[in-house]
């Protein structure tokens, strides 16, 4: 699908499976959200929990585009697809560490403190912020 | 290798503790048809697999299904949340918690511990690609069957996510049985 045309559709007119073979599952209109066309500045005036949600969103269009690739690895338009989404990944990360601690533990930023032992897990309620109290 | 990202693949957010349908979820971690299943069937079958494709396709959907673990975990862990012993009691959690407290326990919702049975791997690529096919299908229907019995909206919500990610898994594995095959 031409995504020119895309972007001038209604919402509810997009088919993620349509012309199906190229294109991944579902990955169409979070790709669009992606790449480094976006400043980064966006990003870096974003709270924690939604740069983790952008995160989240195009960490996700990686997992598609892996598992399409797995069975398609010729698809030129996906390797395209692969590299941009990377390419934001790679400075999103970047800033999620520096303003708000590790995602990975190679993320820690701090020279002197192990930050990653006192960041949240992530199956604690509210997006990663600890409860209140903590488990009752 | 893996490496741990400290995040989940789909957030789990739930406000309200039912000690009833954690029972239930727990099956989707250590149920036969569970994520515990799924992962430890892909990620020991991709050995003998003939052709990096299939044997891709395993490794990268093996290690999607531990995040998945995580996910169900992290629902079974919010479900379980500041229960009372008469709540625990009302809905059936009892036996659960006399053994586990709330701790998670890879179990099938009638109480199995996880079982190694429930998986297949035969050095056979054929045999172990329709197994994941299957493996696959068995999941969705699980997952259709907790949808057709849990009411909660947060729930809900993750455990969709989670089954179409078993039709995307089902896809892919066509393809690598049809790699296999020679097409």
């Amino acid at each position: 699908m031409n995504r020119d045309r895309r972007n001038n559709m209604p919402q509810n007119m997009q088919n993620p499976n349509e012309d199906y073979g190229e294109n991944m599952h579902g990955a169409g209109n979070e790709y669009e959200r992606a790449p480094s066309r976006i400043a980064a500045e966006r990003y870096e005036n974003m709270a924690a929990a939604a740069l983790l949600e952008e995160i989240r969103a195009l960490s996700f269009v990686k997992v598609e585009l892996e598992l399409f690739l797995d069975t398609h690895p010729n698809s030129q338009k996906a390797l395209d697809y692969y590299q941009q989404t990377i390419d934001a990944l790679d400075m999103l990360y970047e800033i999620y560490h520096e303003k708000y601690g590790p995602l990975v533990a190679s993320g820690v930023t701090d020279p002197d403190k192990w930050t990653w032992v006192n960041t949240p897990w992530p199956w604690q309620v509210g997006n990663g912020a600890p409860e209140k109290g903590g488990r009752g | 290798m893996w490496i741990y990202e400290k995040k989940l693949q789909y957030p789990v957010k739930i406000a309200n503790p039912n000690p009833k349908l954690a029972g239930m979820i727990i099956t989707a971690l250590g149920g036969p048809d569970g994520e515990l299943a799924a992962a430890t069937r892909y990620l020991n079958q991709r050995y003998n697999m003939p052709d990096g494709r299939v044997v891709a396709v395993l490794t990268d959907v093996g290690s999607e299904e531990l995040g998945h673990m995580e996910m169900v975990a992290s629902i079974v862990y919010q479900l379980t949340r500041n229960l009372t012993p008469a709540e625990i009691k009302a809905g059936g959690f009892d036996k659960y918690y006399v053994d586990h407290g709330a701790g998670i326990y890879p179990a099938s919702a009638d109480g199995v511990p996880f079982n190694a049975m429930a998986i297949a791997s035969k050095g056979d690529p054929l045999a172990d690609i329709h197994e994941d096919l299957a493996a696959e299908q068995k999941a969705r229907a699980m997952y259709d069957a907790i949808l057709r019995l849990s009411d909660d909206p947060d729930v809900n919500d993750a455990i969709k996510f989670l089954r179409q990610r078993e039709v995307v898994h089902f896809q892919r594995f066509g393809e690598a049985m049809r790699i296999l095959m020679g097409d």
